[in-house]
This record gives structure tokens, C-alpha cells and sequence, in this order.
């Protein structure tokens, strides 16, 4: 628009000078975005990140420099160590279960089966349920009163598991409720992975006998690393993200005892109005998470064998 | 399932390749049956609790199905809780996300495919780290910074927050589609002399479509589920949406549970359409290396 | 400050900008707060089918009386306080009153107009001391809130099974336990109580005050873990873990399911608000209506528990004070306040006012009213000191830390109190 009154000494009056240099029509389309991201996304970003380094409150006028004080308040402080605990135990459990789970099940069904195609898209759901409504649903079918769960245990003359309410079980609660929502989704993933297997060298195992786990240990497992390590990142994206389940099965209790990162960055900030110690929560989740990533990132290129994001 | 009957029924089953192959397509098929019952039954259960009268709820022990069938949840949902609001203001920003999103992302996405410009490379790193970002480190500057100039508990802020934190997985999704395309196309369309915004929504976009589409469901989706965002940036009817308004259910007070279960099965439904109706762009999406956002 | 204002200048700039054609339509729907003289904005509380039938009646009633117009919004407890936090955040005039209620008031008292100069000594008098102690700032003195209920705990049971079993309602710990323990067999319980958030620091409260204890000492140094707070959070702890005589699962209850534990025939007795008494009565809410009676919290070595209230303030950045503080006034008046009563079984926040609906009422409903009002007048609220608000969440989850068994009382306290003393002292809270 601008551009045609700013007419240029160096060109002259012909046709082609309506064209837009090239960069500048790239840089004006990516724009927007761009500026939208940089607003709302790295500029708060930024924000918190100072103001971690401050004492942020509802209460006070001012807000005094702490230096490090609101981090060295975390790991002196008594439940910040378990928070941590608990988010390695979420992490770690539930990437297990859901790998190991979903490649299991995805090799199983990877074969030519009648309703297979209606299965897939009824393993859509779960992952695609808003995460909220997962933990409300589990939580009722955890009550230990009215819950389904413990009605059926006791049925069967097994014991009432407090699932809810003892420590030991509320993080395993909200373990089993991400694991029901997620592990559909690996399924799927791996499913496609597995198809796009190249069928040679399979036939050629199944020629030389070679029995079936090992035919999967040495050669589909090995074509199946990027699918893997690529799966492996977004959950542990998401892991370290958590909320919404933890939030609605247990806010994190009881005490601390599934409290992870993201609820207790959220308890922070919205409960005892601290924005200062909530943002040096939220900036440990973040360092840890990419800090793991780093790790899965670097591994494989570390044995050669190309990283999962060229994939 | 019938092969696992057969199987039972063969007092001593002699291990030949037929009986070990038939054993073990059993096997898949009872894989099978269970993975989509575990998948499946807890929302069905869900359903069933929507559908119960209020003090069937607290029964004990508790009913499997419900003795008589109501729609009392749902009605007081509407009644005594601001459903409708929620609905509204979820189908709004939901909606709206969809198309600032795909709005902002194509061109950005094309620029980032095919020109070759200094400061792309960065972006696209750039944008891969976004991806990681715990959303509760953006929500609580957030509070503060739209606190301080009107957009906080409003649709308007929500929409924002939400097409930014959803705009790197739509370019990367989208420019994945387009490093796809063949570049003699777009280039046979330079010589008739398109221009490149004409070109990129004349050619481009309608090639990309089903990136588009992959990329709009999961924007909507997404947004439609979120919790964190909304329930940090909005504290009324003016702007909650519906998963903020299922964490009304839980208050101090305690749980309303039958009146949440309606809401909570409302809530499934977009999902189910989707999934229904357009689960190709939903898996080709989440398989083209989707992340929540 | 400035270099902050031109910071958020900048990005309501470009956030403009950004927003674009795709999202100005949407614009439109957030509007202003306007300065009309004879009309004021108010955020009220909810929660219930009939409150908003009650504001719709009192608004009304006050724009007949006075012709200012009430335009109000109504949020339940939670968002309630989300929503004042983040208004308050933002120094926001949309709203000239506010409700607010003892319990988070001490977030708030910078943000609050002093009500001092809008009522006279004299009426203040009538209403009861500890509501109107707990509604002022510690540290100015100046009243922020005027309160208008009173909020205190009754011990509800069940008539027909204590007579059964040849029982009297508990009056001290000892006769909780035993009774509580007769009473419990074949999947029905002596007791229930609330276990998680903000209702098990209720909890909590009583049976500190109970066992002689308090929160803070005159400097506000942190005591609730002294051997009076270890006793109160054993006694708690073993009602549900030793004793077994409530719930396996109450460290996940909050008020709803506590009183449903009794409205559905499980529980024996409850410790509940006066509102309870409405709903346990209710055939159609309860299945134990005709057969519960009241008595006394039980005591220990004091009969002290929680008497707290809602109230009504002015946003201190109102540009119409003067109509709101009439609206108060109109709220708290003893007709709107028997007119509470009546409507919801809110107690009065009026001593007279408590009085007269005493004199009103009959049969067992005039004995619990009776009995409320010495609870009351015994009660008290946590302190209002800044930086509480934190004290508090640290506090619940050391209760829940000792009532699952996760930590002795004695650590999760010492450790509550050891964060808490920090907290205070970065609050400035320490004399």
C-alpha cells in the first residue's frame, strides 16, 4: 500500500516495479503470526521469567528483588522436594506404561484383523477427550463409596482400594486415568509406524524361522525408533504439562501426594496469590522438561543413528 | 472369539502351526475387544451416571444400570448452572481460534516452506521449542499483563492466548503439507502471473486442504478441552467456558455430581462428532507429529 | 512504574493490531463500567437455587426505596474470589460493591473503602463483635466489610438411632469418640467431617481452639504447632484413622459430601452451618428429615469454634461510594436480615436482630438457635494478617499430610509452621 508512494530513486517507472521485492512479501505474510506469537507467547514468557527473580503478590505495593530467593525458597521449603518426586514417578510410570502398552497392543493388531478399522476410530476417543471431563469421570469411578471401581473389587471379595484418598494410591489414580487417556493415541501412532515398515525383512525372518519376538526385538523395534522417540517427546511434553486430570481426581492431594509441577505452579499463583514463587515453579517445569528432551534429542544422534526430529 | 471356545473345548491340544496360528488370532481378537472396551466403557459410564436420577447416584451398593432413565441432570444443568453460557462462549472462542489460526498460519507456514530468507531457521527452532512450553508459565504472566489492560475474563483474550499457543503446531502441520506439493505447480502458476497472495490461496490453500482441515480440528479440539487457559483468564459467565464451568461443579462445597456428569457427556460430543465424522484429518494430523498445544 | 505502564501501553498496541479484522467483531462484547450517580454495580454471592430470587428481592426492594438502580452479577464462592482477585489486580471501578466473606478478606483489605465513616459507632454496636473484629484491618483499624450473617457450627444427629442406642449427643472429645464408636458398625459410621481444602482447616480450627490453642501469638509468631495444635490434629487424625468412626475416605471430602454423608443415612452426626438445618429438614433433600435433632459442638478444654460471616464492601476505586454504602446499609437492616432468615436459615449478623428471631422461633429450632448464638458470641475466625491467605494453603496440606497418615502431626505441623513463619515474615506480618 505504503510501498507505491515510497517510490524508490533507483527505480524507474516500468511494470515490474509493482512487483514486492520477494523477502518483503515473506516477511509481511509470516508476520502477523509471528507478531501474535511473539506477544502473547514470548513476550509474558519474558515477564514471568523476571518476575520470578521478584517478590510478586497481591498484597504488597512494591516488588522488592529477591535474587534467586523465590527458587532457593522452593528446594528449602518441605513439599517442593515431593512435588518433584511425584512429577518423576507421573513422568517416568507413565511413559513406561503407555509405550510399552501401546506398541504391545499396535503389534497385536498391526495383523490383518475383521473390525479393525471401527476399533481405530473408537481408540480416537480417549485421546481426543477433553482431559477435564477425564478426571471428573475417574474420580467418580474411583469414589470409595458410590465409585464402580471398588464396588466391583468387593464383588469379587477382593478389598476396597482407597484410591482416592490414600497417598500411596492417588498418584497411581491419576497414573491409571492419563494412561486410559493416552496410550489409545500411541496405539494408533505406532499402528501407522508398523505399516510403513518395509515388508522384506520380515518375510526374510519369517523364512529363516526366527520365532516372533525375536523377528520384533531385531528388526521392527529397530525401523520403529523414530515412530518411538517421536511419541516418547510429545507425551513427555504433555507429562510435564499435566493439569487438568490431577487437578479435578485429587488438586494434588491428598497433601502433596500426587501434586505435580503444573498443579502446584497453578496453587501458587490462584490460591495464595504468590505470582512470584508460581512463575519460579512453572520456569523448573519447563527447564526440567526440555533438560529430558535435550536427553531423547541428543541420544540418538549420539548413536548415530540420525535424531527422531528429521523423521 | 469363537476360536477361543474352540480352544477350550480340545482336551489336548497338539501344538501344529494351524492350532498355534488359530491360538494366536484368538488372542488378537480378544486383544482387540478389550483395548476398545477399556477405551470405551468409562464415558459409557459416564453416560449411564448423566442418566440417573439423583439419589440413585449415592446408592449403595451401586446399581449397574440405572433403575428408571432421566434427563433431570441435564435439565438442571441449564436451569441452576450457567450451561448455556459455557456452551456459547465455548463454540465462540472455540470457532473464532479455528479461524485466526488458520488465518495467520497458512502464510506463515508458506513463507517458512519455500522461502529461503534469513531468520526462517530460527523460527522454526523457535516454534519447536514453543511446542514444550508448560502452558501455566504463559496463564500466569498472562493474568497479570491482560489484568493490566482490559482483556482478562473477556472472549477476546481467550481467543488470543489460545491462537498463539496453538499457531506453532498449525505452520508446522501446514508446512509439512506444503513441503509436500509438487513446486512445478506453483510455479507453473508464476508464469501466468499470479501473485503470491493469489497463488497461496488460489493454489496453495485448496491442495493443502486436507493439512488445513487436519490443522482446524485440532485447533478445535483442543481449544474446546482446554482447562488451564480458560480458567486462568476468565472468572464469569461473561467468557468461562465449558471445562471451566465443569470445575464449578466442583467447589468448596463439594461435587454436584449428576449435573456434572450431563455436562461432562455435553462436552463429548464435538469429540465424537469429529471423531466421526473426520477422524482422517484427525489422525493424519496427530500423526504428522501433532502436539496439545 | 512508568517504564511498566508503557510496557503494557505497547502491548495493548500491538495486541490491537494483532487481534485484527478476525477478532474485532468480538470487541464489542466487552464493555465499560459507566459513572451514573443513581446506578451502581455490584458482584455478588451465589449458591443455592433460591439466592438469586433473595438479590433480585432486595434490589428491587432498595431501588423503590432510594431510586438507585442495582445492575448486579452473581459467581458462586470460588470464582467469586477469583474474579475480585484479578479486579482487584487491575485496580478495576466496574464494580462499586463487592460481597466478600471473613475467611479471604485479609487479601483484600488494601482494596476495600473504610466503612467507618458511612456507619455510626452506635449501630456498629448491635452487631456481633466478633463478625465486625474479624471485618477490620489489623493494621489501620478501619472496618472493611459490614457483615451480614453469621456463620457457626452445630452439631447435628441423628435422634432416632441415639435413642436406640441409649445415647446422649457428645459434649466433650472423649463422649465423640465413644459414641461415635457405638454407632459405628456394618457400613454405617458415628461421625462424618470434612477432610480436604478449606473445610479441613475448619475442621482443624475448631479442634485447635478447642484444645486451648491459637494460630498466632501476640507478635504474630506461628503457635498452631504447639502441643495444643499436635493434640488437636491427633484427635483429628485418629477420629478417621484409629477410632474409624467416620469414612474411610474423608480426607477427600469438602462440606457437600460431608453433609451428604448424613443427608443420605450413612453418618451419625455432622458438625454443619445453619444453612444445613434448612436442607437436612427438606423430605426432598434428605432422607433423615424427621429424625435429626441438634445439640453444641462437643468441647474440650475451651468451647471455642468458628463464627464467620459474609459481608458487603465497597471497591475502594468505586467512583459512587456514597449509593453503595446506602446499599449496604439497606442489606444489613434487621427487616433484610429476618427477611435472610427466613429465606435461607441465615443466621442474623445483628445481635437484636439474633434476639428477635430467637424470640420467633420455637421447639427444638429455638433451642439451636440459642445454642448458636453462645457459639457465636465464643467464636472466632483465623487471623488477619497479611500473608495468611498462604499460611493457609501450607496449612491444609499439612492436614491432610497427618489425617492420611503421611507425616506425625507433629512433623507436618512443625514443617507447616516453619514455611508459615517464612511466609509471614517476607509478608511483613512479624512484630
Amino acid at each position: 500500500m505504503a510501498t507505491s508512494q515510497m517510490s524508490r530513486p533507483r527505480a524507474p517507472v516500468a511494470p515490474h516495479s509493482r512487483v514486492t521485492p520477494k523477502w518483503l512479501t515473506g516477511y509481511t505474510l509470516a508476520a502477523p503470526a509471528i507478531l501474535l506469537m511473539l506477544v502473547i507467547f514470548l513476550y509474558p514468557l519474558g515477564h514471568s521469567f523476571v518476575m520470578s527473580f521478584f517478590r510478586w503478590d497481591l498484597n504488597s505495593a512494591e516488588s522488592p528483588f529477591l535474587g534467586l530467593g523465590n527458587y532457593t525458597d522452593l528446594f528449602t521449603g518441605t513439599s517442593f522436594g515431593q512435588t518433584l518426586r511425584n512429577q518423576v514417578v507421573f513422568t517416568v510410570a507413565s511413559l513406561v506404561i503407555e509405550v510399552v502398552g501401546g506398541m504391545a497392543i499396535a503389534v497385536l493388531l498391526s495383523s490383518k484383523l475383521r473390525g479393525l478399522r471401527p476399533a481405530r476410530t473408537l481408540l480416537l476417543i480417549p485421546p481426543m477427550v477433553a482431559p477435564a471431563v477425564v478426571g471428573l469421570n475417574f474420580r467418580w469411578l474411583f469414589n470409595e463409596q458410590y465409585g464402580l471401581i471398588d464396588a466391583v473389587l468387593v464383588k469379587l471379595g477382593l478389598p476396597a482400594i482407597p484410591w482416592l484418598s490414600d497417598p500411596g494410591w492417588a498418584l497411581i489414580s491419576v497414573i491409571i486415568a492419563s494412561a486410559w487417556q493416552n496410550t489409545p493415541l500411541l496405539v494408533l501412532l505406532f499402528l501407522a509406524g508398523l505399516q510403513a515398515i518395509p515388508r522384506e525383512p520380515l518375510e526374510a525372518a519369517a523364512v529363516d524361522g526366527a520365532s516372533a519376538w525375536r523377528t520384533f526385538w531385531a528388526i521392527v523395534l529397530p525401523l520403529m525408533r523414530p515412530v518411538v522417540v517421536i511419541a516418547m517427546m510429545i507425551r513427555i511434553i504433555d507429562l510435564f504439562r499435566t493439569f487438568d486430570v490431577v487437578w479435578l481426581m485429587t488438586q494434588g492431594g491428598p497433601g502433596n501426594a500426587s501434586n505435580l509441577l503444573t498443579v502446584e505452579a497453578y496453587k501458587l499463583a490462584f490460591q495464595s496469590v504468590d505470582f512470584g514463587h508460581a512463575a519460579a515453579v512453572s520456569y523448573v517445569a519447563l527447564v526440567l522438561s526440555l533438560l529430558v528432551l535435550a536427553l531423547l534429542y541428543g541420544l540418538p544422534r549420539l548413536t548415530g543413528r540420525g535424531s527422531a526430529w528429521q523423521a | 472369539m469363537a476360536g477361543v471356545t474352540l480352544e477350550a473345548t480340545r482336551p489336548a491340544p497338539v501344538r501344529t502351526r494351524r492350532t498355534g496360528a488359530t491360538v494366536g488370532l484368538a488372542a488378537r481378537y480378544v486383544v482387540l475387544v478389550l483395548t476398545v472396551l477399556l477405551s470405551i466403557f468409562p464415558l459409557v459410564w459416564l453416560l449411564i451416571t448423566s442418566l440417573r436420577t439423583s439419589d440413585e447416584l449415592f446408592a449403595v451398593p451401586v446399581q449397574l444400570l440405572p433403575s428408571s432413565v432421566t434427563l433431570d441432570q441435564y435439565v438442571t444443568v441449564f436451569t441452576e448452572y450457567e450451561m448455556a453460557d459455557y456452551v456459547w462462549n465455548s463454540v465462540v472462542v472455540s470457532l473464532s481460534t479455528v479461524a485466526l489460526v488458520t488465518v495467520l498460519a497458512l502464510p506463515c507456514a508458506y513463507v517458512l516452506a519455500r522461502f529461503r530468507l534469513p531468520g526462517v531457521k530460527v523460527v522454526i527452532t523457535v516454534l519447536l521449542i514453543m511446542r514444550m512450553i508448560p502452558v501455566i508459565a504463559l496463564a500466569i504472566p498472562l493474568f497479570s499483563v491482560f489484568s493490566g489492560i482490559g482483556l482478562l475474563d473477556t472472549v477476546l483474550g481467550l481467543v488470543l492466548t489460545h491462537a498463539a499457543s496453538k499457531l506453532p503446531v498449525a505452520i508446522w502441520l501446514m508446512m509439512a503439507f506444503i513441503q509436500d506439493l509438487p513446486k512445478e505447480i506453483e510455479e507453473s502458476a508464476e508464469i501466468d502471473g499470479a501473485g503470491v497472495l493469489r497463488k497461496l490461496v488460489f493454489v496453495v490453500a485448496p491442495l493443502i486442504g486436507p493439512g488445513i482441515a487436519a490443522s482446524a480440528v485440532l485447533t478445535f479440539l483442543f481449544t474446546w478441552n482446554d482447562l488451564l487457559l480458560a480458567l486462568t483468564l476468565t472468572s464469569s459467565e461473561a467468557a468461562q467456558t465449558l471445562p471451566v464451568g465443569l470445575t464449578n461443579f466442583v467447589t468448596q462445597f463439594g461435587i454436584d455430581w449428576g449435573p456434572m456428569s450431563a455436562a461432562g457427556v455435553l462436552m463429548v460430543v464435538p469429540t465424537l462428532l469429529f471423531v466421526w465424522f473426520a477422524q482422517g484429518y484427525l489422525v493424519k494430523g496427530l500423526v504428522a507429529g501433532a502436539v496439545r498445544g | 512504574m512508568s517504564s511498566d505502564l508503557s510496557r503494557r501501553r505497547f502491548l495493548g498496541g500491538s495486541m490491537a493490531l494483532a487481534a485484527g479484522a478476525a477478532a474485532a467483531p468480538l470487541l464489542a462484547a466487552c464493555g465499560g463500567g459507566g459513572g451514573d450517580e443513581n446506578e451502581i454495580n455490584a458482584l455478588l454471592i451465589t449458591g443455592g437455587d433460591r439466592y438469586p430470587a433473595y438479590w433480585e428481592k432486595v434490589t428491587s426492594a432498595f431501588t423503590q426505596q432510594t431510586g438507585i438502580t442495582v445492575k448486579y452479577d452473581l459467581l458462586q464462592f470460588t470464582p467469586l474470589t477469583s474474579k475480585e482477585i484479578t479486579l482487584a489486580a487491575a485496580r478495576s471501578t466496574q464494580y462499586d460493591v463487592y460481597s466478600t466473606h471473613t475467611a479471604q478478606i485479609g487479601a483484600f483489605f488494601p482494596h476495600f473503602e473504610p466503612l467507618n465513616n458511612h456507619f455510626d459507632a452506635a449501630d456498629l454496636a448491635d452487631f456481633f463483635p466478633v463478625a465486625i473484629q474479624y471485618m477490620t484491618n489489623p493494621a489501620t483499624g478501619e472496618l472493611a466489610a459490614i457483615p451480614r450473617n453469621m456463620d457457626a457450627r452445630t452439631q447435628y444427629y441423628r435422634r432416632d438411632r441415639y435413642e436406640a442406642a441409649g445415647l446422649q449427643p457428645a459434649k466433650t472429645w472423649d463422649e465423640l469418640v465413644a459414641v461415635g464408636q457405638q454407632l459405628t458398625a456394618g457400613g454405617e459410621f458415628g461421625l462424618v467431617l470434612p477432610g480436604q481444602g478449606d473445610p479441613a482447616q475448619r475442621q482443624f480450627a475448631d479442634f485447635l481452639w478447642q484444645a486451648g490453642g491459637e494460630w498466632l501469638d501476640q507478635n504474630n509468631n506461628v503457635t498452631f504447632n504447639s502441643a495444643a495444635g499436635v493434640e488437636a490434629l491427633t484427635f483429628y487424625r485418629d477420629l478417621i484413622q484409629q477410632h474409624r468412626i467416620t469414612p474411610s475416605d474423608v480426607v477427600t471430602y469438602q462440606w457437600n459430601e460431608n453433609s451428604a454423608g448424613f443427608t443420605n443415612g450413612t453418618c451419625a452426626a455432622v458438625f454443619d452451618w445453619p444453612g444445613a438445618f434448612a436442607s437436612f429438614s427438606d423430605p426432598s433433600l434428605s432422607t433423615v428429615s424427621d429424625a435429626f435433632a441438634t445439640a453444641p459442638l462437643p468441647s474440650h478444654k475451651t468451647g471455642t469454634s468458628c463464627a464467620i460471616s459474609h459481608g458487603l464492601a465497597i471497591n475502594k476505586y468505586s467512583r459512587n461510594k456514597d449509593a453503595a454504602a446506602q446499599f449496604l446499609k439497606y442489606t444489613v437492616t434487621p427487616e433484610a436480615l429476618v427477611d435472610q432468615y427466613q429465606e435461607f436459615k441465615n443466621y442474623p449478623s445483628r445481635m437484636s436482630t439474633a434476639d428477635q428471631v430467637i424470640g420467633q422461633a420455637q421447639g427444638m429450632e429455638q433451642q439451636w438457635l440459642s445454642d448458636l448464638r453462645t457459639t457465636i458470641e465464643n467464636g472466632k475466625e483465623w487471623p488477619k494478617v497479611p500473608g495468611f491467605d498462604k499460611v493457609s494453603t501450607v496449612v491444609q496440606t499439612a492436614v491432610q499430610n497427618a489425617l492420611s497418615d503421611q507425616m506425625s502431626p507433629q512433623a507436618a505441623l512443625d514443617a507447616a509452621a516453619e514455611e508459615s513463619t517464612r511466609i509471614l515474615q517476607q509478608a511483613g506480618a512479624l512484630r
